[in-house]
Parts: structure tokens; C-alpha cells; sequence
């Protein structure tokens, strides 16, 4: 418990939770919007660190869940006129069922095909609500407008959902700090250096992989069902978009694979990346071109991301930076 | 035209319908301010988002290409003149949503409280529309939809959003119509369409339509966004050997689709797909667009597609209202749009005043035109339905 009290944990979340006031004390709107994608790509990226960068395991179809908790969450409002917070947190746990369902069976398979059954178990969902009429099939649900009058009006709705988010954010980076710094942590870790090895150690590994899969997919839709409750509507492909699941891959290879900080630093530095070039009147038509060849660069030159070159370079910063 | 001939059809509206019916209004040509009064020249910002990336790029761009030929125009003939004098010279303020709703969000809450445009329009897609009138409604402001055909989003009870576009629910209801009208022995009809907002809100409409009418629907299928070989599909279709079929999507499926049914002999009379054939580039095809129809004949100096042409008559609407309102405040410009009841070379445009359906297209109807073969036997359009607006009679296949 010494490691949980040392200071970078609380600084982080200080840090996190002063930024997302900004725009709250500054009465910026459309910061609020562009802050609101960062905390959620913190979500997405911290916690796919967890079952990639702590486990070795890459999912490709993360987003999966992004997508479940968002219909779930999006059903219960529009249908029984279910609470927001309520909605959220109710469908983040059938999410999180859903990932031990489907953890157990493919946590058995190891590195490409891993990946690849993830990207399948998107699609085949997606292709499950595309078809699945009773969450409104092809054409998705449509909140009216109503709906928000019982949080204040859509506007107060709006903040709503950002307060949400940034709660969301912190949290999963303090479970991504508290999962790094655990003997549950460790023993993930074993896993992704060498799983015959830390079975020989005492370690299960399906139970390890299966808890650390639950654990990455809690938050992700706790964020599906906030991004969707502030959007106001929800599809198929926008809830299951796998560009989107690969985008919070790089997130993480950007900032340093492994590390707590380092998705934190990916999101933030892609998202404003990318914010910057599509408003950019010289960059707005290349700004794909631009965000490819600047993650190229990195994947070529800064192999372990920025937080972990950082602690490379810098190994008395590895007791301040985790 | 051995072989398989097609006859399609969809959605049009088209300047000559204007002509047809009569009385069409221009916005700006009437309007200018009385000598005796001072003339202030000012900036009249539209802010909007162009999928510049992504999967709507393509369709995206025309509507962004019809927008900035109507701010062209508009300039070319000295801007919006409002009735005390002020004289409004429309310019675009626009940035790359990556065709996502939640670059949607993020860019239409900046560019009203960042940019601080006077006037929104829509970015193109039902999807992405009825992101951008969240944000517009939460923001208390007014959006002219360009690109959003889907009934849906029209029936939220919002109040400061516009549809241009007919309701999706319009779309093929026509296209059954004709059909019926050329050969009234037709009884089976397959539907295979593009499972997305759009393309479903259309068959959800064309289908029940289509039983109403005694028709059967022998197939009833969709097919994924992104879909290349509906080989699948066709076979079904032909096993139940309907007499024509409808359904579509957008441009791309459109037309693979329509190549395939061609390639493969499919031996329906008659063919309505959504989107694809208007292009000017579906000719391209070749004979299997023959018979497809177009509906879109425009009065631009080269081939504008249907979202161009939507983009176009979004300024024009949001010209008349400033022009009606005579101001650019915005509860005057909301009263005035309200009020609109316009026939332009897109057709007539005017809005629900329904709580429910506020600002929903009601006067907009789907005019027919078909891909026909000239005396010089090239490829040209003709507009075969509505009645009263056709040029050339419909063409079915023997």
C-alpha cells in the first residue's frame, strides 16, 4: 500500500481533473467539446493499456464495448426513461458480463489471433444491432428532444455528460495506476512476458487475463453510454466504428505502451493533433497525411512512446512517472 | 440493350419541375434598397461542416460545391439586400467533420461559440445531420439541413432546424406509383436496400406503401454499408422472379448494384434504385444505365449532382427567409422561415409548423427521370414522372 500513496497517482488525477475544469471556469463551450473527445479517449486508451499494454494482449475490437454500453445505456433512457447515471452504470455491467463471456474463450488464443477475433467480435455485433430491431436496427435511436427537460434542458444535459466523462477518465486511470502497482499487476505483466513461466509460478492465467479483459471493458462503456446520452443518437456504425478502437491503439503506442501516463499523453497529444490540423486552413486537406507520417515517426523512431523514452532516457524520472 | 433492360428510377426534383408547375420565385433577384437609404455591406458568416474525409467525402463535397456556387452567385450580383438597406455578402466558414458525429458536435459548438457564424447548415448524411441539430438546438440557434432525408430526425420537437431535403419516406412511394401506372399487371416486387439511416427510413416507408397497393414483396432484404458483391442478394431475387425491383442506398453500392443486376440478365421490368442513378457519372456504366433513371437536370454549366443541388437551394431557402425577415435577427429570420413557402428549381420547399415535426419538409415531392437513349443514340435524362413535369414518356421493358 506505500506505492499507492505515493504522490504520482494524486497528482495525475489533480492534474486531469484541472484541466477538465478549464473550460468549466472559463464558460469555453467549445473547449468543453474538444475536452470532452480527450477524457474520452483517455477512457478508451487507459483502458485498452490494460489488457494491451499491461497483458500483451492488442484488441483490435475494443470498441465493442464502447458500443454495447452505449445502446444498453441508450435503450433504457429512451424505452423506461431510465436516469442518465442509472442508464450508465447499468449498462456497463452487462458489458463487463459480456467481455467474461467472451474473454474466456478467446484469452486462449495468443498474439494475431487474438487480435483478429476481437476485430470479428465487433463486427459481428455491429452487425447484430444492425439487424436487432428492438435497438431500432439500421437506422439506430433518436432521442427526442425532450428527453433532456428532466436534466435541466439539452444545454445543462451537455454538462451533464461532461462532468460524467471526467469522472469516467479518472477513474480509469486510478484503476490503471492501482492495477499497475498491484500484485495483480504484476502478475498480468508475468502473463504478457511469459505466460508458461508465470504458470509455473503460481499464476492462472485464465482467470488473470479474464478479470484484467472485465476490467478494460467496465469503462469503455460507461463512456459508450455517456458519448451517446450527449449525442442524443446512436448507430451501428458510429457506436462500433473499428477506426476508432485502432485510433486508441496508437493513443497508446504514442504515449508509452505499459505506462499509466503514457495513454493519458497519446489521447491528448492525437486528439489536439488532430484538432489542429483539421481547423488549420494550410493543413486541413492534408491532415491525414500529416497525423500518418508524425505516428509513423514514432512507431519507426520512439518505439517505446513518448512517457516511455521519457523513463528510458531519464530512469530517476521512473519513480516519479508511472 | 440485349439482353437484361432496366428501367429505374428515384428521387428527383429538377429545375424543370419549377418551369412545369409555374411560378417560380428566386430569391435576390427582386429585392434592392430604396435610394434614399444608406447602404451598410456586411459579412454574413455560414458555418458548416464538409466531410472531407471519411466515408461521405464524396457526396459531401458536391453539397459543399453547391453551397459556395450559390455564395457565387450571390455575390456576383452584389449579396442579399434587406429591406433597411443592409446589403449581406454571404461567405463560408467550414471545417472537416471525417464524416463522425462526434466531429460533428465538437466543430458546430465551435463554430457558433468560437467563430461565432451567423447562420449554420447541415453537413451531409442523416447521420451526421441529426448530430449537428443537437447541437444547434442545445445552442438555441437556427440550421438549414442540406443533406438529411431520414423522417426521424424531423420528429423531435426541435425547434430551430429546417429540412430542404423530401423526407425519405417520399422517396420510392413515387417510384410504385409510376410503376403502377405503366403496368398495372406488376405484382411482385423485391426490395433490397442499404441498411443505413437513410436507405432503411425509405423502405420502411416504400414497403408497407408497396403491400397497401396489392403488390407482394417477394424479397425484403439489406445489405451492409460498403457491400461489393451482392451476388448473394441477386440470386435470391432471382429465385423469387420478381417484376421489378427496388431499393438502393447511396452512390457507390447504387451502382455496383446496378451492374451486377445487369451482368447477371436479372429479368425485372423495372428497376428504382436510390441516390446512384441521378449522378453524372452513372452513365459511366454503361447500357446498364440505359434505363436507369435520373432525376436531376440542372441549370449549372456543368453536371451537379443531387447534394449539390441540395446544397444550392439550402442558400436560396436561407436567402428568402433573410430577405422576408428583412433583418438577420434571428427570431425574425426563424418567423420568416416559418412562413416559406417557395417553389425554387429544386421544387417546392415549406415547413411543418407541427410542434412535433416543427421545420419538417412538407411540399418537396421525388420527380422521376430516366437514363434514355436519344435519336443519336446517346445517353441522356428525361424526366418521366410526375405527369404534369415529364418530358419524355417512361420506358418499360417489353
Amino acid at each position: 500500500m506505500r506505492d499507492l500513496r505515493a504522490p504520482f497517482l494524486p497528482a495525475l488525477l489533480v492534474f486531469i481533473a484541472a484541466v477538465a475544469a478549464i473550460p468549466i471556469v472559463s464558460n469555453n463551450p467549445s473547449l468543453r467539446e474538444e475536452l470532452f473527445l480527450v477524457l474520452m479517449l483517455v477512457t478508451l486508451a487507459s483502458s485498452i493499456n490494460i489488457i494491451m499494454g499491461y497483458t500483451g494482449y492488442v484488441s483490435f475490437g475494443h470498441i465493442v464495448f464502447f458500443g454495447i454500453g452505449g445502446y444498453i445505456a441508450f435503450w433504457l433512457m429512451q424505452t423506461f426513461n431510465v436516469h442518465f447515471l442509472l442508464a450508465a452504470i447499468a449498462s456497463a455491467i452487462p458489458a463487463a458480463l459480456i467481455a467474461a463471456l467472451i474473454g474466456i474463450p478467446i484469452l486462449r488464443l495468443r498474439g494475431a489471433y487474438f487480435a483478429l477475433a476481437t476485430v470479428g467480435i465487433n463486427e459481428a455485433m455491429k452487425s447484430f444491432m444492425t439487424n436487432f430491431e428492438p435497438f431500432g436496427g439500421a437506422i439506430g435511436m433518436f432521442f427526442s428532444f425532450s428527453i433532456y427537460l428532466q436534466y435541466g434542458g439539452a444545454r445543462e444535459a451537455a454538462f451533464l455528460a461532461y462532468y460524467t466523462m471526467a469522472a469516467i477518465a479518472l477513474a480509469t486511470v486510478a484503476t490503471s495506476y492501482v492495477i499497475r502497482r498491484s500484485k495483480f499487476g504484476l502478475s498480468l505483466m508475468a502473463i504478457r512476458e511469459d505466460q508458461d513461466v508465470a504458470m509455473l509460478v503460481g499464476i492462472d492465467p485464465a482467470r488473470a487475463k479474464v478479470m484484467a479483459y472485465v476490467i478494460s471493458a467496465f469503462f469503455p462503456a460507461l463512456a459508450g453510454a455517456t458519448f451517446f446520452f450527449k449525442n442524443g443518437i446512436i448507430e451501428p456504425g458510429p457506436a462500433f466504428d473499428l477506426l476508432r478502437s485502432i485510433e486508441s491503439l496508437v493513443m497508446v503506442v504514442l504515449g508509452g505502451i505499459g505506462t499509466v501516463a503514457g495513454p493519458i499523453v497519446g489521447a491528448a497529444l492525437y486528439e489536439w493533433l488532430r484538432g489542429f490540423l483539421i481547423t488549420n486552413p494550410t493543413f486541413a486537406n492534408f491532415q491525414l497525411a500529416i497525423a500518418g507520417l508524425l505516428l509513423l515517426l514514432t512507431v519507426l523512431f520512439v518505439t517505446a512512446g513518448l512517457v516511455g523514452s521519457l523513463r528510458n532516457r531519464f530512469p530517476r524520472l521512473r519513480a516519479y512517472i508511472q | 440493350m440485349r439482353g437484361i433492360r432496366f428501367f429505374g428510377l428515384t428521387l428527383a426534383l429538377v429545375g424543370l419541375v419549377a418551369s412545369a408547375c409555374g411560378g417560380t420565385t428566386t430569391p435576390g433577384a427582386t429585392t434592392s434598397a430604396a435610394p434614399s437609404q444608406t447602404t451598410v455591406t456586411k459579412d454574413l458568416i455560414i458555418g458548416f461542416t464538409a466531410s472531407q474525409t471519411g466515408a461521405q467525402n464524396v457526396t459531401s463535397k458536391r453539397q459543399t460545391d453547391g453551397i459556395q456556387l450559390w455564395v457565387d452567385d450571390v455575390t456576383k450580383v452584389g449579396g442579399i439586400k434587406l429591406k433597411d438597406g443592409t446589403v449581406l455578402m454571404p461567405k463560408v466558414k467550414f471545417y472537416d467533420d471525417e464524416s463522425k458525429t462526434d466531429r460533428v458536435q465538437a466543430l458546430y459548438t465551435k463554430l457558433i461559440n468560437d467563430d461565432k457564424v451567423d447562420f449554420l447548415l447541415s453537413p451531409y448524411s442523416s447521420g451526421l445531420v441529426k448530430a449537428a441539430a443537437v447541437v444547434t438546438e442545445q445552442n438555441g440557434r437556427l440550421m438549414i439541413t442540406a443533406g438529411g432525408a431520414d423522417d426521424v430526425t424531423m420528429e423531435q420537437g426541435f425547434k430551430g432546424v429546417y429540412q430542404v431535403y423530401a423526407p425519405g419516406s417520399k422517396y420510392l412511394v413515387g417510384a410504385i406509383d409510376l410503376m403502377l401506372k405503366l403496368d398495372p399487371t406488376i405484382k411482385k416486387v423485391a426490395i433490397v436496400n442499404e441498411k443505413d439511416s437513410f436507405s432503411a427510413s425509405v423502405v420502411a416507408a416504400a414497403n408497407p406503401y408497396a403491400k397497401s397497393k396489392g403488390l407482394d414483396v417477394v424479397v425484403a432484404e439489406g445489405y451492409d454499408t460498403g457491400t461489393t458483391d451482392f451476388n448473394p442478394f441477386i440470386n435470391k431475387i432471382q429465385a423469387a422472379s420478381p417484376d421489378a425491383i427496388i431499393g438502393g442506398g447511396h452512390f457507390e453500392d447504387g451502382t455496383t448494384f446496378a451492374k451486377q443486376l445487369f451482368e447477371k440478365r436479372v429479368n425485372a421490368r423495372f428497376v428504382a434504385l436510390l441516390v446512384a442513378p441521378p449522378e453524372p457519372t452513372f452513365k459511366d456504366i454503361g447500357d446498364a444505365a440505359q434505363f436507369i433513371t435520373d432525376r436531376y437536370v440542372a441549370k449549372y454549366n456543368s453536371q451537379p449532382s443531387y447534394q449539390s443541388s441540395g446544397g444550392y437551394a439550402a442558400g436560396l431557402v436561407l436567402q428568402k427567409a433573410l430577405e422576408d425577415a428583412g433583418s438577420t435577427d434571428p427570431a425574425k429570420i426563424q418567423a420568416a422561415l416559418d412562413k416559406i413557402d417557395l417553389m425554387l428549381f429544386y421544387g417546392r420547399v415549406k415547413f411543418s409548423l407541427d410542434a412535433k415535426t416543427h421545420g419538417k419538409q412538407v411540399a418537396h415531392d421525388m420527380v422521376y427521370v430516366q437514363w434514355q437513349k436519344g435519336s443519336d443514340g446517346k445517353l441522356a435524362t428525361q424526366i418521366v414522372w410526375p405527369s404534369d413535369a415529364a418530358t419524355a414518356p417512361a420506358q418499360l421493358r417489353k
